[in-house]
């Protein structure tokens, strides 16, 4: 390049630098105003609206939810949502009514303008930073009540309770992962109004202070992106968490089912003929006395097997139990003494009246005197 | 709004740099402030007010689409730009001056937007600490590609004195 021609940088840059004093760039107050004006009106109508949709959800969830109720035949704790959802009618036209949002005024100065847009943001963010407690929080109380209700009609037992409280666990992983949500990450959508606003203020007054500075700060490492993505991250993890769990809860149930299924498959597969020798069964101490063609016997022995024998084994193995289970289940009790019985028996009976002794041939099993012994069982016991 | 005022002609010289006509001019500067003040929170006074002005300004004038303009008529402008009569200088020099910034904005206008960046930050007389700063690359990075952005401008330029 050539010194001193018009593309020689020097005389570039000083050509350039020229342009500095040219240029004067003034601020319309009064369009800026009607701009503050028009965010705040805006905002007001996107908070009534957000008001409107939740009060207006609340009013239909209410027979929507008694008729779901009634439909379900439901238990009762399925209706104690239904003061929940006139609690969330009833709160925010409360709290409307407490802390109105009024229309600006066209008269109105800047800065009165600003400083009533930044108070109303910062009633919005209290309003969503406690919201779980006015309205997550009581829906919490009422579903996991009616989910751990529900999980205790469904159950035989405690175990069986515990493998039903999936639902329970679910909506708790839930309802934290939601007041996480919401205490974090709520007001966020706020926080660049509020930012701009208090900058817009900040240059209006002119002047920097340092409680202006601090609250800036403040709010600025609230909506920082890091902090942004951690909260994020740490909600992220407490919705996969709670999937997981209430997945992890179903799939044991699921098992625990099956499992009880195989079980009660593989019995049926070796379930024992359901035959009795006797038309009834009753007990002087732990002497069994059994009916045969209308006729009470002393037992005496089966298929040579003494009946001492048999009420010892049926003792052992059955416990408590073991009366019923000789009466019941006699095919179950012979083959587990490794002498199952075939279609007939041989009995020697004694019998009450003469107190002989006799022997009995191929006495027939039959479905017909168990039915009868099962039935006079279950009378007996209130079954 | 004192900050306006004290980068209002970078503003304005990173608008027209990268803007064919005044009313795109216009519309690009009221979204460089809209965009600084919204930014303002965020500064962090890590760099200086300049630098960082600087790198707002060309963030958003690279982003800057002209198919937002219907969206962006709907905005009243609340920023004017007042061109005002420099008293220092005679007019003989006042209009050479002229001549060379309109052929200035004429090859930047030609150059691709990186090397347009870095010819506005030269010509504003940044420090090559500064341009690393503004752009995010590193100083050596900034003197070979200065170095061959300045050559460029100096073809265009050359180019449009022979055409004159």
């Amino acid at each position: 390049m050539i010194p001193d021609s018009p593309t020689d940088p020097d005389n570039l840059q000083q050509a350039w630098q020229t342009q500095s004093s040219q240029t004067k760039i003034s601020i319309d107050a009064d369009v800026l105003l009607k701009v503050v004006q028009r965010d705040q009106q805006s905002f007001r109508a996107v908070v009534q609206t957000s008001d409107y949709v939740g009060v207006g959800i609340a009013i239909l969830m209410v027979p929507v939810w008694i008729y779901m109720g009634v439909t379900e035949s439901s238990p009762w704790t399925w209706y104690l949502t239904l003061p929940v959802l006139v609690w969330w009618v009833v709160f925010p036209i409360v709290y409307r009514m407490r802390h109105p949002l009024k229309p600006a005024q066209p008269d109105e100065p800047l800065v009165h303008c600003v400083e009533r847009s930044l108070t109303e943001v910062d009633e919005q963010i209290w309003y969503h930073s406690k919201s779980f407690w006015w309205s997550a929080s009581p829906l919490f109380a009422s579903i996991v009540t009616f989910a751990f209700h529900s999980a205790w009609l469904r159950s035989d037992d405690w175990l069986d309770l515990l493998s039903n409280m999936d639902s329970v666990v679910f909506f708790l992983a839930f309802f934290s992962f939601l007041y996480f949500l919401i205490e974090k990450c709520g007001c966020s959508k706020y926080e660049p109004r509020r930012q701009e606003l208090l900058t817009l203020l900040k240059s209006l007054r002119d002047e920097t202070t340092s409680e202006d500075s601090q609250e800036i700060d403040t709010a600025q490492s609230a909506s920082s992106p890091a902090f942004m993505c951690r909260s994020l991250a740490i909600a992220v993890s407490l919705l996969v968490l709670a999937i997981l769990i209430a997945a992890g809860g179903d799939y044991l149930k699921h098992k625990s089912r099956r499992e009880r299924e195989r079980f009660r498959a593989e019995r049926a597969a070796t379930e024992y003929p359901k035959k009795s020798p006797f038309a009834a069964v009753r007990w002087q101490d732990d002497q069994p006395e059994v009916k045969l063609d209308d006729e009470w016997f002393k037992l005496v022995s089966l298929n040579e097997l003494p009946v001492a024998d048999i009420v010892s084994f049926s003792q052992q193995t059955y416990e408590n139990q073991w009366q019923q289970r000789f009466e019941e289940d006699l095919v179950e009790v012979l083959t587990r003494m490794e002498h199952p019985p075939a279609d007939t028996v041989k009995l020697v009976v004694q019998s009450m009246r003469t107190s002989e002794t006799s022997v009995r041939e191929d006495v027939p099993m039959t479905e017909e005197n168990r039915s009868a012994i099962y039935a006079a069982s279950s009378k007996r016991s209130n079954r | 709004m004192d900050w306006l005022g004290e980068h209002s002609s970078s503003v304005m010289k990173v608008a027209r740099a990268y803007t064919l006509t005044s009313e795109e001019c216009q519309d690009l500067a009221q979204e460089i402030l809209l965009q600084a003040w919204q930014s303002l929170p965020k500064f962090e006074q890590k760099a200086s007010a300049a630098t960082w002005f600087y790198r707002v300004a060309l963030h958003t004038a690279m982003n800057w689409h002209r198919k937002d303009k219907h969206r962006r008529s709907r905005q009243q402008p609340f920023v004017e730009v007042q061109a005002l009569a420099t008293a220092t200088l005679d007019s003989a020099e006042q209009a050479q001056h002229r001549d060379t910034v309109e052929q200035l904005y004429k090859a930047i206008h030609q150059l691709p937007k990186t090397d347009a960046a870095l010819v506005l930050l030269y010509l504003d007389e940044l420090s090559y600490r500064e341009m690393s700063e503004v752009l995010g690359i590193s100083e050596s990075n900034v003197g070979v590609k200065l170095n061959r952005a300045k050559k460029t401008l100096s073809a265009l330029m050359e180019g449009q004195s022979h055409d004159s």
